[in-house]
């Protein structure tokens, strides 16, 4: 921990790079100066209370070396012909295929530089970067990820364009997995959607070879009116990885934002998604299945704001806990005064299977408008014994019968994916997972 | 819309029917606290050494803890200085015998409250055990409760008359320095009730106490113990009115319930405190620690609680649920209008076998009032086949109120089934449409549907409160005046 | 076929089967009729296995093998089958995916291959074909969201696609109106083959107007408490269960067939 500081302070005492304007400078002085007070959050801070970051010593945090590689890594997305964006060490390394026209992606350092250029005075891009990514202003990883700011991307799309499908891959390259001494990434994405335009963007973790890291992220979109943005997650780290992945999207009128995470590895995963509603008639949709087996622990974190009328927002997520793991559900609904006519809804189910397993669930409500329909649900329960039975009345063994109702437990949340070839391939992975497939 | 909206709110700018000051002189602690303090309460209340010592002990823990700071309260702070911790009516010198020794003024106070003690008392077969500020001025039947072995009467006696049953038991449930107002309490109580039925017992009537703030700067610490032993069986009921009063008033009251094997208690609070005026000026904070422990097995405790009145609530009337197949449960309503705001919960602490528990809350929130829910179900691992259901729901009226709901879930152990539900809606204009349009006013549409919201509670409450309860919700909701 | 001697079973420590004796050779339907209470539902659930139905003595053989022995998943792909009386809902799941499952998990007990999903879907549509049911129910989740019918001929299909040795049907008829009913009753005769049995549980007399059967008993108290042929059922349709209460077990055999034969 004190070694983690002690690092984020060298960090902070070089932060100056040659081609880069002062904010940025300064934005990462923030960040190591706020993490530095803070340090890593324990379960006092009730946002990380049943997080155990304590769990294991973090690694070293890897610098942006700001190069591109030159050989990309084959891709794992799955999706078939797909233009997909590699990262490697957190660092964008390249574009594999065309991106459509109108679809612009940059590296981060890039960015910032870029934006140096104007006379040396904060832009858009700077305002942008200092937005705090989750609803806890001062949230210390994402102080850790600023104080490091340098990898990662901007993509931006152009007005009216349907962008399709993009794949966004995360790989490492350091190697000796399992030593124990992981190193953390931190990167970020910047995700700007012009009017009108459609996006599906997929998001995977390299889980092949020797490689490994941390990861600690901060995904930061931006929809205009009428843009659609279907974003999906799926995490399938070994055991002995880290995810921190903080999402903030921000919504103009009638936009679309949905979000499908399917959570299937990852020793420790953390997704805070929060979600503003700024636009009258705005939607979004979150949801995802986690199943965290041996010592796995999945936390979720979902804050909708809901700042305009007529908006609507869903949240939707089931889970299955085994072994020795944990899972944490915190969802939250704000209304906000004037919000008029939203209409929230929150679901977050959980099987519970084995003696040593935990699950803690926090549907929050919190309605401060008038003509507001809200409701929400959580349970925790078990199998349905009269289904095995019914499975096994048909021949199916008792192991099978099982995997069968958990991969279907499951699946209601897959089910609910936006973008058609992405439902399939969670659909494979799950199955995959459970041991059903094909 | 907003006209049917303006038109409700105009009639929930109700006043405080019980608004009033008892004009008696009280015999004051001068405000402060120190140890000298909580040694001149001591003595002035002939306690044993022990007690005096569980209180310093206490109030040395309460110096070194910090006033916990909630999310959705906004508080003033509170100068512990300026508090007077001990105050008595001055005619107390002498200790009223009986009803007819009890100042008349006092009783008049009960009758503006519509609680015409001796007459009601004897009616609903209620025995009535009132508290007036800090101190018992009356019981009432006393004899028929001692025929059947129930020991009922305020905390000071039983600390003269039965310490054995009050050392064993203080503090067993909610420890002396559990939270900050909790600490605070027992270092300063001053009184409170004391109930204990034997084994096998069923209380040949319901128990009900009725608390009054009065005095200016008074707080009120008042301490419940209620014992039930093995078998036994006990409902209890406390009501709470207070007078108008523009500077707020500090309430921290701890109740402790166990319940042995076969036990049962049902506990039921109707708290209609003064809410401050429209401006959220004035009203009481009720700063309360309420928890039921269902000891042994097959215990059972139920919390059923009306919450109408205060500036600020908070109190999470809660079970451990210790003892196998231990049932709790929670039945609640809460309103909050003008600049009321409450933020009141349960605990269920699932701990022994196959464990039950049952939440309804129903939050109304008006005017500008703020009203959380927030609540903890908790299943360890050895509470086998624990049950938990809760439903949790909303109401709001107007627009500038608020509507908040934190509910905990945590399971450990994977036979346990746990149901949350929660929902939120408001009194539609089309509601109240349809009511108009069939020939229904207003106003008794609004508490029409405001009772059919809360019924699921009301159906918990002993009749005669049940009906009460009804009442005080709509004093709070429509105009009391006229 | 099956062997089922003094079976007596319980269920939550109280007693159902109080010794229940019972022989179905092959290629026999025997149906199993009763008033509500005698323990219809619980003869089935025994013979499938399920928890919480407690054999507490006697004997049940199917083809040599001692089927209490059995898990369930055994005794299905020993070709027992059951049809639900309320088929279970099982949201998530395709129902061609659970079938295919199902029939692989039984094909590959008899050391036979399993069937790739173009083969299966062949023998699928072949059997949803001569059972006049549309294939949309492959799409949808098991029994999720069926109707009663439904959900009946869902039985009879799963049973169709498993060709089991003996299929218990319990009380497939309740809640059928007459075209379902008639549909379900022509799915089990086009099933009746020399060498699959069939036991019909069921309390009412009309599922038997379109599949006769070879042997009829009345089950009460947790007994076969008479058995005959075919006119047995409808003496009971006639005359209700009281009069097997009144004493009038001893000689129905050949008499209520003699009635019908009559009549």
């Amino acid at each position: 921990m004190s070694a983690l500081i002690d690092q984020v302070r060298d960090i902070a005492a070089n932060a100056t790079a040659p081609d880069w304007p002062a904010w940025a400078t300064q934005l990462r002085e923030r960040g190591a100066q706020a993490f530095i007070r803070h340090g890593l959050p324990n379960a006092r801070v009730e946002a990380w209370k049943y997080t155990p970051l304590n769990r294991r010593p973090f690694g070293d945090v890897v610098v942006v070396a700001g190069e591109r590689a030159t050989d990309l890594p084959e891709p794992v997305h799955g999706l078939g012909d797909v233009t997909r964006l590699v990262f490697i060490d957190g660092v964008l390394a390249g574009v594999d295929g065309e991106l459509p026209k109108g679809v612009n992606v940059t590296a981060l350092a890039e960015a910032i530089a870029a934006d140096a250029s104007r006379n040396g005075e904060a832009g858009e891009l700077a305002e942008w970067l200092a937005e705090p990514p989750t609803e806890h202003a001062g949230d210390a990883l994402s102080a850790l990820n600023a104080a490091t700011l340098g990898a990662g991307a901007v993509i931006t799309v152009e007005p009216g364009v349907n962008a399709g499908r993009i794949a966004l891959e995360w790989h490492a390259t350091a190697t000796g997995r399992g030593t124990g001494d992981q190193p953390l990434v931190n990167s970020r994405l910047c995700v700007a959607l012009g009017e009108g335009v459609r996006l599906s963007l997929h998001e995977c973790f390299a889980t092949d070879g020797d490689s490994y890291a941390d990861h600690n992220l901060i995904t930061q979109v931006r929809l205009s009116k009428q843009a659609q943005l279907t974003h999906s997650r799926l995490q399938t780290m070994p055991a002995e990885h880290m995810l921190i992945a903080a999402n903030r999207v921000d919504q103009d009128a009638e936009s679309h934002y949905q979000y499908d995470g399917l959570d299937l590895g990852a020793g420790l995963a953390r997704h805070d998604l929060f979600t503003c509603l700024a636009g009258e008639g705005a939607r979004c949709d979150l949801n995802g299945a986690y199943l965290p087996r041996g010592e796995a622990h999945v936390d979720y974190h979902l804050a909708v704001e809901h700042r305009a009328e007529h908006c609507t927002s869903s949240q939707f997520f089931r889970g299955v806990v085994d072994d020795h793991a944990k899972a944490v559900w915190n969802g939250r609904v704000h209304v906000l005064p004037g919000a008029d006519n939203t209409e929230a809804l929150q679901s977050n189910a959980n099987l519970l299977l084995s003696r040593d397993a935990e699950v803690d669930t926090k549907p929050e409500l919190e309605i401060e408008a008038d003509e507001v329909v809200a409701s929400h649900g959580a349970t925790v329960g078990q199998l349905d014994e009269t289904a095995i039975f019914y499975l096994r009345s048909r021949g199916l063994d008792e192991a099978l019968a099982r995997e069968l109702l958990i991969g279907a437990y499951c699946q209601a949340a897959v089910d609910r994916a936006g973008d058609e070839a992405v439902r399939e391939r969670l659909t494979t992975e799950l199955a995959r997972y459970t041991g059903v497939g094909e | 819309m907003s006209t049917a909206n303006s038109e409700v709110e105009r009639r929930l700018e109700g006043r405080y029917k019980h608004g009033f000051v008892t004009d008696i002189e009280a015999d004051s602690l001068p405000p402060g606290l120190n140890e000298d303090v909580i040694a001149a309460i001591s003595v002035r209340k002939n306690e044993p050494q022990w007690l005096l010592d569980w209180r310093l002990g206490a109030y040395r823990k309460w110096l070194k803890m910090r006033e916990p700071h909630w999310a959705h309260l906004e508080i003033d702070p509170i100068d512990f200085q300026a508090i007077s911790y001990f105050s008595q009516p001055k005619s107390d010198k002498d200790r009223p015998q009986s009803l007819d020794e009890v100042d008349p003024k006092l009783l008049e106070t009960y009758d503006k409250l519509g609680v015409p003690l001796h007459e009601r008392a004897k009616l609903a077969g209620v025995a009535v055990d009132a508290v007036f500020d800090s101190v018992s001025v009356g019981t009432t039947f006393k004899e028929e409760l001692k025929k059947a072995g129930v020991i009922f009467c305020s905390f000071s006696e039983a600390v003269q008359d039965h310490p054995e049953l009050v050392r064993k038991y203080l503090g067993s449930v909610v420890p002396r320095v559990d939270n900050y107002f909790a600490a605070l309490n027992s270092a300063v109580f001053s009184d409170g009730s004391f109930v204990y039925v034997p084994k096998g017992v069923r209380c040949p009537m319901e128990l009900s106490t009725y608390f009054r703030i009065n005095a200016a700067e008074t707080g009120q610490f008042e301490r419940t113990l209620v014992v039930a032993e093995e078998g036994s069986y006990v409902s209890y009921l406390e009501g709470c009115t207070a007078p108008m009063r523009d500077e707020n008033q500090l309430h921290a009251a701890v109740v402790e319930l166990v319940a042995l094997k076969d036990a049962e208690i049902k506990y039921s609070t109707v708290q209609n405190w003064y809410p401050g005026d429209e401006e959220g000026k004035g009203g009481i904070y009720n700063f309360v620690t309420k928890r039921g422990d269902c000891r042994e097995d097959n215990a059972r405790i139920s919390w059923t609680q009306v919450e109408t009145g205060s500036a600020i609530t908070w109190k999470y009337p809660s079970c451990v649920l210790r003892g196998d197949n231990s049932v709790g449960e929670f039945y609640s309503v809460a309103l909050t209008n003008n600049y009321q705001q409450a933020d009141t919960g349960t605990k269920m602490i699932h701990m022994g076998r196959n464990t039950r528990s049952k939440i309804i809350s129903k939050g109304i929130s008006a005017g500008r009032g703020q009203n959380a829910y927030r609540g903890l179900v908790k299943v360890g691992k050895g509470a086998e086949g624990a049950r938990n259901f809760t439903q949790c729901d909303s109401m709001l009226i107007g627009k500038r109120c608020g509507a908040h709901t934190f509910p905990y879930i945590e399971v450990q152990n994977p036979t346990a089934k746990v149901e949350h539900e929660a929902t939120t809606s408001r009194i539609g204009e089309d509601q109240l449409f349809y009511c108009l349009q069939r020939g229904i006013s207003e106003e008794d549409a609004v508490s029409m549907i405001v009772d059919g919201f809360c019924k699921q509670v009301f159906r918990e409450l002993p009749m005669e409160f049940a009906v009460e309860a009804k009442a005080l919700l709509e004093i709070s909701l429509e105009g009391a005046v006229g | 076929m099956l062997s089922i001697k003094a079976l007596q079973a319980s269920v939550d420590g109280k007693s159902i089967l109080k010794g229940l004796d019972l022989e179905v050779g092959a290629g026999e339907v025997h149906a199993i009729m009763g008033p509500n209470g005698s323990g219809k539902s619980t003869l089935g659930n025994v013979l499938a296995g399920r928890e919480g139905y407690e054999v507490t003595g006697g004997s049940v053989t199917y083809q040599g093998k001692d089927l209490l022995e059995l898990e369930p998943e055994e005794r299905a792909c020993e070709g027992l089958f059951l049809a639900f009386q309320y088929p279970v809902e099982i949201p998530g799941v395709n129902n061609t995916y659970f079938l295919r499952a199902a029939l692989n998990a039984q094909r590959k007990h008899r050391g036979e291959p399993e069937l790739d999903s173009v083969a299966f879907l062949k023998l699928v549509r072949e059997k949803l074909k001569v059972l006049d049911i549309s294939d949309d129910l492959l799409h949808r989740a098991v029994n999720e969201g069926f109707s009663g019918g439904e959900k009946k001929r869902n039985e009879i299909f799963q049973m169709a696609v498993l060709e089991p040795q003996l299929a218990i049907l319990d009380e497939t008829d309740s809640g059928l109106d007459i075209d379902a009913l008639k549909a379900v009753a022509e799915g089990v005769n086009r099933l009746r083959s020399p060498d699959r049995s069939i036991v019909l549980v069921t309390h009412y007399q009309r599922l038997l107007d379109y599949i006769e059967p070879d042997k009829v008993h009345v089950l009460a108290g947790g007994r076969i408490a008479a058995s005959g042929g075919p006119g047995l059922a409808k003496r009971l349709e006639e005359e209700g269960y009281q009069w097997l209460e009144d004493g009038g077990i001893g000689s129905v055999d050949g008499e209520a067939d003699k009635a019908t034969a009559t009549a």
